[in-house]
């Protein structure tokens, strides 16, 4: 591309090369002219600048030594002398030379490369012996060598470099390709390059940062474009408004990023403020998932000073966690116990995901791997049953076995659900398609934008994913992105941008579709959803509480049914499905801006963390993640005269369902049960059991064919002693509840 | 003088980088003679730099030492929500001003420590 | 809208070689050939998003246009990059003294040369 200016260069070189010759002469008269050594030393630079970028690298690096020998001038580390000029003037023409020469890659010439030598030599000869001219500084005994050795020590010099030639050659050479050297390492990543290393970052911008025009948050920006960065700004320092001077910077940040580009990308990235900044770049070992032991935040806070021992100590003490007692103590930074809380979960991260690169991969039919969790569901269950069974014997050789198989045979369920665990982006590809067909046939151009695709989850959930997805990007690009000609009068690009996002979160994952296109309407929602009878009139609802309308049964507020997102079926669809993968909707919008529907789901359906319970013989299981309190049922609860069942709950009302009605048990009802209060769609809901017995993680088995139309149970698991709980699907049940209360009332 | 209580509103310019901050900054402590409680639009806003971040979070300080609160109205655009969430000044992709307040750790509490 | 680059050089074929590059990638960009002529074209545009400028140029280096450009109020936080050559330690510190962003250091690809008008301009 730069081969275009090839010519320009040469001519404007060539008459560089006309000026330095006029320039060496006039010094040759005038040697202390400091205008004309600044003139010589400019057009030498200048060339030795620009050659390499136009094809006449040779030249360059001939050029260099020139350089340096006519900064020694400049600088005043030595004289102009004829011998300066003459090597000058000899050079020059040998540069003239080269440029004209077609194939710059050749090897230098015999005279080239004693010019060069010579170039070198008259560099060192001066700076030991040569006084800076016009510099009294010189002391009397250095004078007196000059006057006495110069002519000598030239010789001596020169046959330094003919006799040690290469030694002193060399010398020259690794000084001068040093700087190369560094430089084209920091072009290509560290040699490490290609896996991935995490690094501990800490930036401190000097206050005066913004006067040269740096853009600080660019640079943490770039961090983030390297890998997967954690990063916690330190905003305390930022002073009230009175004593904020408003161009000098408060912030400093401490990151942690996992990256497979190398150190020197990351030095990179702050190459121009390093040195008034404080940058410190310290690489972590990421321990074994299985060897190394996740360090405690005590530990991090100690490590990187930012609590005395004592400190932490007397924290420890305390019942309530560790952070928080520092931080009421003011012992601790909020920014800096946020900054050690980030780096430990970037590590737990980095840790689960460091075998996922470079590693060899399988194919294997998804059936037998449903085969494998089922079997190792299976093995649970008996390995439980082991257990019980030896606590019983009082075998001390027999319970150290059972124990040993217990650890195994979690590690061995652990594993099987990672195999079954899928990168989402499988999916986000479908979704390509659709958006593109869809566009074309609603005569809107829209693009359609993924993120953490690599986000893993359970192979059973994606499947059950794709439908919901689909309905949703359906409905923003139908309802939410404008048409071209409305975008731009909207001041908008006539190309809207849907965004599927996935994430992780905790154990859940966290979904994301987005717009960029007119926001959801919240007037024409509410005034649809009392039309519809879906709220009472004048009933005020949040936002939040609004847009999730659109998900209920029978709702379209699109004023003509298009043909594309129905008849108002389709979101509705989504809320239910979503609803039995046991996760939850959310919806956020802007008008004018766009609107974002959030799905969080949880990462596997085949185990659970559930709560065990009991009614009479039988056992139930409630997931656990919807419970929310379990509280002993009052004696005045009861049935109120329209039939409906609540209980005063926080002071609230709360509708329960007796689950022994519900599923039909005999026996004698004891005198004290317990109520276990969940979520179930917003809404709390009490479910009168007889016991609690407590937290319970089991594998899911589903329910056969026979069983597929039993309301109020949405799966099975194996107990310990061999006998079965039904795993209770408690939004069906609170449903039929809410249900029945609505026709009494 | 205007009543303490009256919420001043100030609207950040397209581009909020350090050429402008001066500015704002002027425009911050005049509203803050006249009252403790400020709203800032940013839905202007394209480019948010440092220097005017630093700025919200002085005056949402200097408001809440005044009894009073510093907070957002109006959408926030993509890619100043985005640059929140990227450099860690919020934990997750805030669209709405209303909401952004709660999502910036940090924001109103005392500091100024050096 | 285009970001809108001044370059400086007295070498027309680097000063060329920079604006081909820049305006291939949708950049625009205004030449000028030294200090001097710099501070002009300052002073007759209303804003530059980014200014790459030489060192060593006759009638004003590109130390002093920096001191001068940061002078001026309009132009007091704009980016500048300076132009060097690795063998410049002493060069490149001056730059940053006189309030340059970073600097480019010769003989630089087209990929570098985007790589750090990005890096600063955006």
């Amino acid at each position: 591309m730069i081969d275009k200016f090839r010519e320009t260069f040469r001519e404007e070189a060539e008459e560089l090369l006309s000026q330095l010759e006029d320039v060496l002469l006039e010094l040759e008269t005038r040697p202390d002219d400091v205008e004309l050594i600044n003139a010589a030393f400019r057009a030498v630079h200048t060339i030795k600048g620009s050659a390499g970028m136009f094809g006449f690298e040779k030249a360059g690096r001939f050029t260099h030594d020139l350089e340096n020998l006519l900064d020694a001038c400049r600088s005043g580390l030595r004289a102009v002398d004829s011998r300066v000029i003459d090597l000058s003037l000899r050079a020059r023409d040998k540069i003239r030379a080269m440029l004209a020469e077609a194939d710059s890659s050749a090897p230098f010439d015999e005279e080239a490369q004693a010019l060069m030598a010579e170039f070198r030599a008259a560099v060192e000869d001066g700076s030991q012996l040569s006084p800076p001219p016009g510099s009294g500084k010189a002391g009397s005994v250095k004078a007196g060598s000059v006057k006495a050795g110069s002519g000598t020590v030239g010789a001596t010099s020169l046959s330094a470099g003919s006799g040690h030639g290469s030694s002193g050659a060399d010398t020259g050479r690794t000084a001068t390709m040093q700087p190369e050297a560094t430089q084209t390492g920091a072009d290509k990543p560290g040699f490490k390059a290609g896996t991935d290393e995490t690094y501990r970052i800490v930036f401190e911008p000097a206050p005066e940062i913004f006067m040269n025009g740096t853009k600080v948050l660019k640079l943490i920006e770039e961090l983030a474009e390297l890998g997967t960065l954690s990063v916690v700004p330190a905003v305390e320092a930022i002073p009230p408004m009175d004593l904020l001077d408003p161009e000098r910077c408060y912030v400093s940040w401490n990151a942690v990023l996992t990256t497979s580009s190398g150190i020197n990308a990351i030095r990179d990235v702050f190459i121009f403020v390093e040195g008034a900044s404080r940058v410190v770049i310290e690489h972590l070992d990421i321990p074994d998932e299985d060897g190394g032991r996740q360090k405690r935040v005590g530990e991090m806070l100690l490590e990187r000073g930012l609590v005395r021992p004592e400190d932490l100590g007397e924290a420890l003490k305390s019942q309530k966690r560790l952070g928080e007692v520092l931080l009421e103590n003011k012992l601790l930074k909020p920014s800096d116990l946020e900054s050690v809380l980030a780096e430990q979960a970037h590590i737990k991260h980095a840790q689960e995901h460091q075998h996922d690169t470079g590693a060899m991969s399988v194919r294997v039919a998804s059936v037998k791997l449903d085969q494998l969790v089922d079997l190792v569901g299976e093995m649970v269950t008996l390995q439980a049953r082991l257990t019980s069974s030896t606590s019983t014997l009082g075998d001390t050789t027999l319970s150290g076995i059972a124990e040993q198989l217990e650890r195994l045979v979690s590690q061995l369920r652990d594993n099987a659900m990672s195999v079954r665990m899928l990168p989402i982006g499988s999916t986000f590809n479908k979704f390509r398609r659709v958006v593109r067909d869809l566009s074309s046939e609603l005569g809107k151009d829209v693009e359609l934008l993924t993120e953490g695709a690599e986000t893993e989850l359970d192979k059973t959930v994606i499947e059950r994913l794709n439908d919901p997805l689909v309905h949703i990007i359906r409905n923003s690009l139908d309802h939410g992105v404008e048409s071209p000609d409305d975008r731009r009068a909207a001041g908008k690009p006539p190309k809207g941008t849907v965004c599927l996002k996935a994430s992780h979160s905790g154990a859940h994952v966290v979904i994301q579709v987005s717009d960029d296109g007119k926001g959801l309407d919240m007037d024409a929602i509410r005034r649809k959803a009392t039309e519809r009878g879906l709220i009472a009139p004048g009933e005020i609802l949040s936002d939040a509480d609004a847009g999730l309308l659109i998900f209920r049964a029978g709702f379209s507020t699109a004023v003509s049914v298009t043909s594309v997102s129905g008849r108002g079926v389709g979101m509705d669809v989504v809320k239910r499905e979503i609803d039995s993968l046991g996760g939850t909707v959310s919806v956020e919008t802007s008008a004018g801006v766009g609107s974002t529907i959030s799905l969080q789901i949880p990462l596997t359906l085949a185990i659970i963390e559930g709560l065990l319970v009991r009614i009479a013989d039988e056992h139930f299981v409630l997931p656990l993640s919807s419970v929310e309190a379990c509280i002993e049922l009052p004696d005045d609860a009861g049935q109120t005269s329209n039939g409906s069942r609540l209980l005063s709950y926080r002071g609230d009302l709360l509708p329960y369902v007796e689950l022994r009605d519900a599923f039909a048990i005999q026996g004698t009802v004891p005198g004290f049960r317990q109520v276990v209060v969940v979520n179930s769609q917003e809404h709390k809901i009490g479910f009168v059991v007889d016991a609690v017995i407590g937290d319970y993680q089991t594998v899911i088995k589903p329910l056969g064919r026979m069983f597929k139309d039993v309301s109020g149970i949405s799966g099975a698991t194996i107990l310990g002693d061999g006998t079965v709980a039904l795993i209770i699907d408690f939004n069906r049940l609170a449903h039929s509840a809410r249900a029945a209360q609505a026709r009494s009332a | 003088m205007a009543s303490k209580n009256i919420v001043q509103r100030i609207q950040l310019e397209k581009i909020s980088g350090i050429d402008g901050v001066t500015d704002l900054a002027r425009r911050i402590r005049d509203a803050l003679a006249n009252s403790n409680r400020i709203e800032f639009d940013l839905s202007a806003v394209v480019e948010l730099e440092l220097p005017a971040i630093q700025l919200l979070y002085a005056a949402a300080q200097s408001a809440v030492a005044a009894g009073g609160e510093a907070s957002f109205a109006g959408p926030v655009q993509e890619s100043v929500a985005a640059r929140l969430l990227v450099t860690g000044f919020s934990k997750s992709l805030v669209r709405d001003g209303q909401v952004l307040q709660s999502r910036l750790p940090g924001f109103g509490a005392p500091g100024g420590r050096s | 809208m285009a970001k809108k680059l001044l370059v400086i050089d007295d070498s027309a074929a680097i000063r060329q070689s920079i604006t081909y590059i820049l305006q291939q990638d949708g950049y625009e960009t205004v030449e000028a050939i030294d200090g001097l002529d710099g501070l002009q074209k300052l002073d007759s545009a209303d804003r530059f998003d980014c200014i790459i400028t030489d060192v060593n140029m006759p009638n004003m280096d590109g130390i002093t246009f920096i001191r001068k450009a940061r002078e001026n109020p309009k132009f007091k936080f704009v980016p500048i990059l300076v132009l060097t050559t690795e063998s410049q330690g002493t060069k490149m510190n001056e730059g940053k003294e006189a309030g340059a962003t970073g600097w480019i250091v010769k003989p630089f690809s087209a990929d570098k040369l985007l790589a750090v008008v990005k890096k600063v301009a955006e």
